[in-house]
């Protein structure tokens, strides 16, 4: 018995393990690929870290530096190289500037929305509702041409703006949030009325602290698709480098003639993951503390 | 301090009829309970007063004061939740100085971090602080200050709904079943800490309640709601004793009144059970119902052809001070309950036949649509054994 018992235990890990790794492989090769020289990575030695030894940038020869001057550790060329290659930190700056942007408003509109949608009474609200459900299927590269268009016609394109504006009002926000209002007990909402709050400083003082873990898995949610979107970015930013995202930061080093840039580009790659990863391992902790509505019930 | 006056009110959920034409007056200060089955029409009567729900038609005055279409925030209530209804992110004394905050200070003062720099905020501030340490000590919840709800019991989270309730100083406080949530012991603790402070802040209290236990412990005057009426406005005393029907009847009083089935002769002689009470009503002869209370009956010292029947014993209900008899009349086709003394019960077992005799009070007769019947005159006024 106890024997059967362990092997279908041991299935079901050897399952998940393999589920691990190949969730993980990609991940393993950008962070050890970003670690390694161009030989390394072409002929595929040197493990994890690769064998570090010095190497010779042949481009910085060319320009016309010593050999001496050219050498460095392959982990140090490839972070160096990402950062001046590309001004990587302009493209950080502005991927925080859009994903910030982007995810404020969205709260500043999907959170009255939610909270008329889910306690408010009023003529067709579940006609409204009803819009948002279906807003929710349609995909955003059907509506891109249209959206591209309009913002090139009030000349809105290579801006922050025309990064910003069309995600502002995020439809899976409004859905979401909605179903989170409605497990407030109406009774605290009244209770607000009765102290003399309007129903905007309801929303912002009331529903807003309460629903803070419901916020926390939008901003993951929000914030992922943005910081990560390559497709919008690459559509409206034609010409100035300037307002690229990360992302499109990863352009700089595709294949040129004289090969690919795996280094430079995994050490990019590591360098723009690594701000979302920080951030879900800060927010996890407040997503299960969370301000629960214990004290209601 | 004002009294409240609803005249007509009338409300409906879609199709539905929930409020028909009620009016009220609700004097100042007193403890008047509205009380009911779930579904009566009691809440929804209360948000309208509170100014939560808009009523279809009628009006709500408030001292001299027209109130309909008035916010609710500026009716000067105060409400007490079931659920409580705390703020869970705020600590105690933020709840309580919540309402004062959005009272008394203008909204510049409000601001975070700025507000309480500007003329006035200092001062305003202190009064509030000072309102709240007053009201947490009237209510001994000075401790939990600083703790947030979730951090609680039920019965601690009751206590700082009602100091939020308390700092506004508001001409009436309105309750919304506040003891539901409580454990059993600690609702009969609170019902007299109720009480008490009603006689404490000599304010008025409407207090919405499906438990007639509550109803009749706390209440000046109470109001027995079904299918959106007021079917009785009395004390709890004279409901109890002279409920106006049979409805009144079976709902105050536990465990239930004893409904029985009686008739009335054509010179208007209530019978039960075949004998003749020896009252009588003017109705035409129909078909009765003859209202006993547990207490109004015994099985104690009947002698032979006084009782009013012989039942069997089918259950005992033991509460220390009193045992309730279930007892089966005519093979079971009827039953009765009776308070009994622990000690006139103790030799009785299961299935015995014992007879039941009237102890005291007078029996209510209601007609066949379960409107109450008045005797005509206390004839040679029955056994009063006591």
């Amino acid at each position: 018995m106890i024997q059967a018992h362990h092997i279908g235990e041991g299935w079901k890990h050897l399952v998940l393990i393999l589920g691990a790794i190949i969730v993980i492989l990609p991940f393993y090769v950008m962070l050890s690929y970003s670690f390694k020289s161009p030989g390394e990575i072409d002929r595929n030695e040197g493990g994890f870290f690769g064998a570090q030894e010095l190497m010779v940038d042949e481009r910085c020869v060319v320009v016309g530096g010593s050999r001496e001057d050219c050498s460095f550790l392959p982990v140090v060329f490839n972070y160096s190289k990402a950062f001046s290659e590309a001004p990587l930190l302009r493209y950080l700056f502005n991927g925080v500037v859009v994903t910030l942007s982007i995810f404020l408003i969205q709260v500043i509109v999907a959170l009255p929305c939610a909270y008329a949608l889910a306690k408010l009474r009023f003529k067709g609200r579940e006609f409204v509702f009803g819009m948002v459900l279906f807003c929710l299927l349609i995909p955003v590269h059907a509506i891109a041409l249209p959206l591209y268009i309009m913002l090139a016609k009030v000349g809105l394109t290579n801006s922050y703006a025309a990064l910003i504006i069309p995600w502002t009002i995020s439809v899976f926000g409004i859905f979401l949030m909605r179903q989170f209002f409605m497990t407030v007990p109406d009774d605290l909402i009244d209770a607000a009325r009765m102290d003399g709050m309007s129903e905007l400083s309801i929303v912002w003082k009331v529903m807003l602290p309460t629903a803070v873990p419901a916020l926390l898995a939008f901003a993951i949610f929000s914030v992922v698709a943005h910081w990560n979107d390559y497709f919008w970015p690459r559509i409206v930013i034609t010409g100035n480098r300037d307002l690229f995202t990360p992302p499109l930061g990863l352009r700089e080093f595709k294949g040129d003639a004289d090969g690919s840039f795996y280094g430079p580009m995994m050490a990019t790659a590591t360098i723009i993951v690594t701000p979302l990863i920080v951030a879900f391992m800060l927010a996890q902790r407040r997503f299960i503390e969370g301000i629960t509505l214990s004290g209601m019930k | 301090m004002a009294n409240i006056v609803l005249s007509r009110i009338e409300k409906s959920f879609s199709q539905e009829k929930v409020l028909k034409g009620i009016d009220l007056e609700i004097r100042d200060g007193e403890f008047l309970t509205l009380v009911g089955p779930s579904g009566c029409g009691k809440s929804t009567l209360l948000r309208i007063i509170a100014g939560l729900e808009a009523q279809n038609s009628g009006t709500v005055r408030i001292g001299e004061r027209l109130v309909d279409g008035v916010r609710a925030s500026d009716r000067d209530l105060a409400m007490v939740f079931q659920s409580y209804a705390l703020y869970p992110h705020l600590t105690v004394k933020e709840n309580m100085m919540t309402p004062l905050r959005l009272r008394d200070l203008s909204v510049a003062q409000r601001l975070p971090l700025l507000g309480r720099f500007l003329p006035g905020a200092a001062g305003k501030m202190k009064t509030m602080s000072q309102a709240v340490a007053e009201t947490a000590e009237v209510l001994k919840i000075e401790p939990l200050l600083a703790r947030k709800p979730g951090q609680l019991s039920g019965g601690q989270r009751q206590r700082a709904a009602l100091g939020r309730a308390m700092v506004r100083r508001p001409v009436a406080f309105l309750m919304d079943e506040p003891l539901s949530n409580l454990d059993a012991a600690l609702r009969v603790h609170m019902r007299t800490e109720l009480s008490d402070l009603h006689r404490r802040l000599a304010s008025t209290f409407i207090y919405v309640t499906h438990d007639q236990a509550e109803a009749l412990t706390m209440s000046t005057r109470m109001a027995v709601m079904m299918g959106g009426e007021i079917l009785q406005l009395d004390t709890p005393s004279r409901i109890y004793a002279n409920p106006a029907n049979r409805r009144v009847a079976e709902f105050v009083g536990s465990p239930k009144i004893n409904l029985l089935k009686g008739g009335l002769d054509s010179s208007g002689r209530v019978t039960l059970f075949g004998k003749n009470l020896e009252r009588s009503v003017s109705a035409a002869p129909q078909e009765i119902t003859v209202g006993l209370r547990p207490e109004h009956l015994t099985i104690a010292g009947v002698a032979e052809g006084e009782e009013i029947v012989t039942a069997d014993v089918r259950s005992f209900e033991n509460l220390g001070s009193d045992i309730f008899l279930h007892l089966s009349v005519n093979d079971g086709r009827e039953t009765l309950t009776v308070r009994s003394d622990p000690d006139a019960a103790a030799h009785l077992a299961m299935g015995d036949r014992v007879r039941v005799g009237q102890r005291r009070g007078a029996a209510m007769i209601f007609d066949h649509a379960g409107e109450r019947l008045h005797f005509e005159e206390p004839l040679n006024v029955a056994r009063e054994v006591a």
